[in-house]
């Protein structure tokens, strides 16, 4: 296992730049996620850390050496496809040979090695399957079988789950997770559903049109999205604007004192984010909380929990409250949100 | 909508759809005619060439086995489509992925010259050869003339075939392959031939097809000492009043047939579409 | 950068040895062809005697028209014949319609010199219909029904037919099935729906299928040769004749440069056909 490292790594094709400057450190033997939505460039960082394609700017470094213009064949690397890619005209213990035949391993230790990584990913007795003969879950291992058979430096996983039915989904997370954890294989792994980056990585890395947003554990993402783009991708119902005056050391929400801080603030225009579901109803004002008075304007029943939304006058949209089942509001309400659960976002 | 008028619409519906399929079912036998005819006839006993038949018999089959020129025009002429498809394979696929892979500059110049025979007639090019062949005085070397015409019109069938399966296979399995280890050489023999393999096979039967049924390009560079079996039957269906023309026809399509259902199990009819 | 000019590098290596090969053997020779067509032993350098002496044979001229005729009549029979049997192959439950297509491909399969035997013992004048014909009693002598024009198209149509077949259901594999059905569920009988929805998505395979047919009919020898013998050349035969009959070798280099001329022409007319198609189609 080896660690990754981009320096200040661009990638142009043409006019279009599809990564611009990012840089990360990945350490040994983490799991580390590369989250955003389709077309932010997670997928061409994958291929620029696996070698299909070379950066136009900036370092790639494996394990502390540049590879930046070493071939993929020359990395000591495993990759999943999103399409698993199995050879169709070979054997599943053909497939999974092939990583170990490219570096000489001899024959007896290849079908030991092979046997031994099927049962890592529970796929004991599939080794002389074809792949048309296997369902989605089980190539799927299969690929992971054959990425992993070798003991590649780093492990390269792009969108790996996306062609599996939900259900399918949360078991290989699982297994990957402790598949992961037993080979301790520095992982990358690219998606576009932050609840799966959430529940297996070590360390999100946010991407968004090309570029690095935020970098840092599932909690932090979750908790303390830095950015306007972040907190509405990890499900921020509440984002709006809010002015910062000088001086006074408060940040000012329509009128009303949201926050008191030391020392310098800044001026001009800030996006603040509040969840639905840190957003209280209460007619009586609350220490350290905005009060708001609104009205409901629609609602969705969800089962475990009702959606509302509200119009105020802190916000041109309305504000969605999350609220417990039984909760049933109507006609005019008034909502205290709390200062702490403020999230004081950049814009991007 | 009354009642009357819906029955009477589908009235004019189905003498429609009869009519079709009647006029469907003409180009159908329209279609089969000539061959099966000349197949049907070449098993009479008779002496002369009849349709019907006269009697049932193979013994124009025999005759015809006997006959010198049916063998060694046959031999000639497998000879020329095996060596001619070959080098074709040879050329042809190394061109065909570069057509499919890379996107150098000039790649329409590659793929204007590499299917150019399609483009040009072939009595044309058969011709061209001939005039080269007779002003450089080499017309006696029959067999390497005609392999060389082959060549020149079997490269296109390989080139479009081989092109059409490797362009329609996924990127990915050179990338895993690449990932795991494997030099672009190790690459192209254990992933890229390996993958385009229907796509040759096809081509190459197609080719040999083409090339054992020519006349165009044949008729110009044939010689005494070197004729494919489609001229030799050329100039006997001419002047023979037998059934051995029938009889040699009958062999020649049963090998067609045979090359047919080779394409067929390959990749199925939709080889042949798609141009 | 780098990378970029390795891979063009390697496509060129790799594109080598077909383009020696077809150099040698097909661009050398028709430039051998160009020359060849515009000399004459007895005239000193290029001239264009050749051309003027087919323009003023009136046997050449007639070879022209006589193409052009039997052409023209191919591609229109093509044309009807195909549509139906598009209809069977799309109306038709799924091994009727491999049987279709079948019989529809295999013949291309078959030399042409077969074929042309074929239609031999059937249009000859002791062939197949003129016997049966007789012996119903319908005709006292033999219809004249080869070595003429008549021949030669049927002869064509039976060649290119298949060609025009398959342009068409090339094109209508890539159209929505759903149209067809939309077209149904909206109360139009199969017949209809013919006519107003498979119809008009297939007008762009006519139209390369029309080309298509149009200029392999153009440029037919085999067939011609054939069926049509020397009392109907066209101008494939024409070439042929010149070069083997007259031993007049830049007269044919003429003819063959006419064909080449015309070629060129359905094939850039293909292309601008087929450019067009895909910008207002998309695929």
């Amino acid at each position: 296992m080896s660690t990754i490292e981009l320096k200040s790594v661009t990638k142009r094709f043409g006019t279009v730049t599809a990564v611009e400057g990012a840089s990360f450190t990945a350490t040994e033997g983490e799991f580390v996620s590369i989250l955003g939505p389709s077309g932010c460039g997670k997928s061409t960082l994958l291929r620029l850390i696996a070698g299909f394609e070379s950066p136009s700017d900036g370092e790639i470094l494996i394990g502390g050496n540049a590879v930046s213009h070493l071939p993929p064949w020359k990395r000591n690397i495993g990759v999943v496809f999103q399409s698993y890619a199995l050879f169709p005209y070979l054997t599943v213990d053909a497939n999974i040979a092939f990583g170990l035949e490219r570096r000489n391993v001899d024959k007896a230790e290849i079908e030991q090695r092979t046997n031994e990584v099927l049962k890592v990913v529970g796929l004991d007795g599939f080794g002389k399957r074809f792949p048309r003969q296997l369902s989605g879950g089980q190539a799927q291992r299969v690929a992971l079988a054959r990425a992993i058979v070798y003991e590649p430096e780093i492990l390269l996983l792009d969108e790996p789950l996306s062609a599996l039915d939900a259900r399918l989904r949360d078991e290989m997370r699982f297994e990957l997770q402790r598949i992961q954890n037993e080979t301790g294989v520095t992982t990358l792994f690219v998606t576009h559903d932050q609840s799966e980056a959430l529940a297996i990585s070590d360390s999100i890395i946010v991407m968004n049109k090309a570029s690095i947003c935020q970098v840092g554990n599932p909690e932090s993402i979750w908790g303390a999205p830095e950015t306007h783009f972040v907190a509405d991708f990890v499900g921020v119902e509440n984002i709006f604007d809010a002015t910062a005056i000088l001086g006074q050391g408060e940040k000012k929400l329509s009128g009303q004192i949201a926050e008191k801080l030391q020392g310098n603030s800044s001026t001009g225009d800030q996006t603040i984010g509040i969840r639905g579901r840190d957003i209280r109803v209460s007619s009586k004002p609350l220490e350290n909380h905005l009060m708001v008075s609104g009205t409901v304007r629609g609602m969705n029943y969800l089962g475990h929990e009702r959606v509302y939304e509200i119009d105020t006058s802190i916000s041109p949209k309305p504000i969605t409250l999350v609220a417990e089942a039984g909760q049933m509001l109507d006609g005019k309400v008034d909502l205290a949100l709390s200062h702490d659960k403020f999230l004081w976002l950049r814009e991007d | 909508m009354g009642n009357s008028s819906a029955i009477s619409s589908s009235a004019m519906w189905n003498i429609g759809r009869y009519a079709i399929m009647c006029f469907a079912g003409f180009w159908c036998v329209f279609l089969v005619a000539p061959i099966f005819v000349v197949i049907v006839s070449a098993f009479t006993a008779g002496d002369y060439l009849t349709f019907p038949p006269s009697g049932w018999s193979i013994r124009w089959f025999i005759e015809v086995a006997n006959l010198s020129w049916f063998r060694s025009s046959f031999l000639t002429s497998i000879l020329i489509s095996t060596v001619s498809t070959a080098i074709a394979i040879l050329a042809g696929v190394l061109v065909a992925r570069a057509l499919a892979r890379y996107q150098p500059k000039g790649f329409v110049f590659i793929e204007f010259v590499a299917l150019s025979p399609l483009i040009l007639p072939a009595v044309v090019l058969g011709f061209a050869l001939f005039n080269v062949i007779n002003i450089l005085e080499i017309e006696q070397h029959a067999l390497a003339n005609l392999i060389a015409g082959h060549v020149l019109v079997t490269i296109p069938f390989i080139v479009r075939s081989v092109w059409s399966a490797m362009a329609g296979t996924d990127v990915s399995y050179e990338e895993a392959a690449q990932s795991m280890g494997a030099t672009p050489t190790v690459v192209f023999r254990k992933v890229v031939l390996p993958m385009a393999r229907p796509g040759i096979l096809a081509g190459s039967v197609l080719a040999f097809t083409y090339s054992f049924n020519d006349v165009s390009i044949s008729v110009f560079l044939a010689g005494s000492n070197a004729k494919p079996l489609a001229v030799e039957l050329m100039s006997n269906m001419e002047y023979s009043a037998d059934p051995v023309p029938a009889a040699v026809s009958t062999i020649m399509v049963a090998i067609a047939i045979g090359f047919f259902i080779l394409v067929e199990r390959i990749g199925g009819m939709k080889m042949f579409v798609g141009k | 950068m780098a990378k970029q000019r390795n891979s063009d590098m390697a496509a060129w290596i790799l594109s080598a040895p077909v383009i020696t090969l077809l150099v040698i053997l097909a661009i050398l020779p028709s430039i051998q062809l160009l020359i060849t067509g515009f000399q004459r032993a007895d005239i000193a350098g290029p001239t264009l005697n050749n051309f003027e002496q087919l323009v003023d044979s009136k046997f050449a001229v007639q070879a022209f028209w006589r193409t052009l005729r039997v052409s023209v009549l191919t591609t229109v029979i093509t044309v009807l014949g195909a549509y139906p049997m598009l209809y069977c192959l799309r109306r038709a439950g799924p091994r009727i319609s491999a049987l279709l297509l079948a019989i529809t491909i295999f013949p291309i399969m078959v030399s042409t010199v077969v074929r042309a035997f074929g239609w031999n013992v059937i249009l000859g004048p002791s062939g197949v219909i003129n016997k049966s014909l007789s012996s119903l009693g319908l005709i006292d002598a033999p219809l004249k029904l080869i070595f003429n024009e008549f021949a030669i198209v049927v002869g064509e149509t039976h060649l290119l037919f298949p060609y025009m077949v398959l342009a068409l259901v090339a094109v209508m594999q890539k159209v929505d099935p759903a149209l067809e059905e939309a077209s149904l569920s909206l109360g139009a009988n199969p017949l209809v729906t013919f006519m107003k929805v498979t119809l008009p998505s297939s007008y762009p395979g006519l139209l390369s299928g029309t080309l298509l047919v149009f200029s392999l009919a153009m440029t037919a020898f085999a067939t011609p040769l054939l069926l049509g013998g020397a009392r109907a050349p066209l101008l494939t035969t024409l070439l042929y004749s010149y070069a083997y009959t007259l031993y007049d070798w830049n007269r044919a280099a003429a003819v063959a440069l006419i064909l080449v001329a015309m070629a060129m022409a359905f094939y850039f007319l293909q292309r601008f056909i087929s450019n067009i198609q895909m910008r207002s189609y998309g695929k």
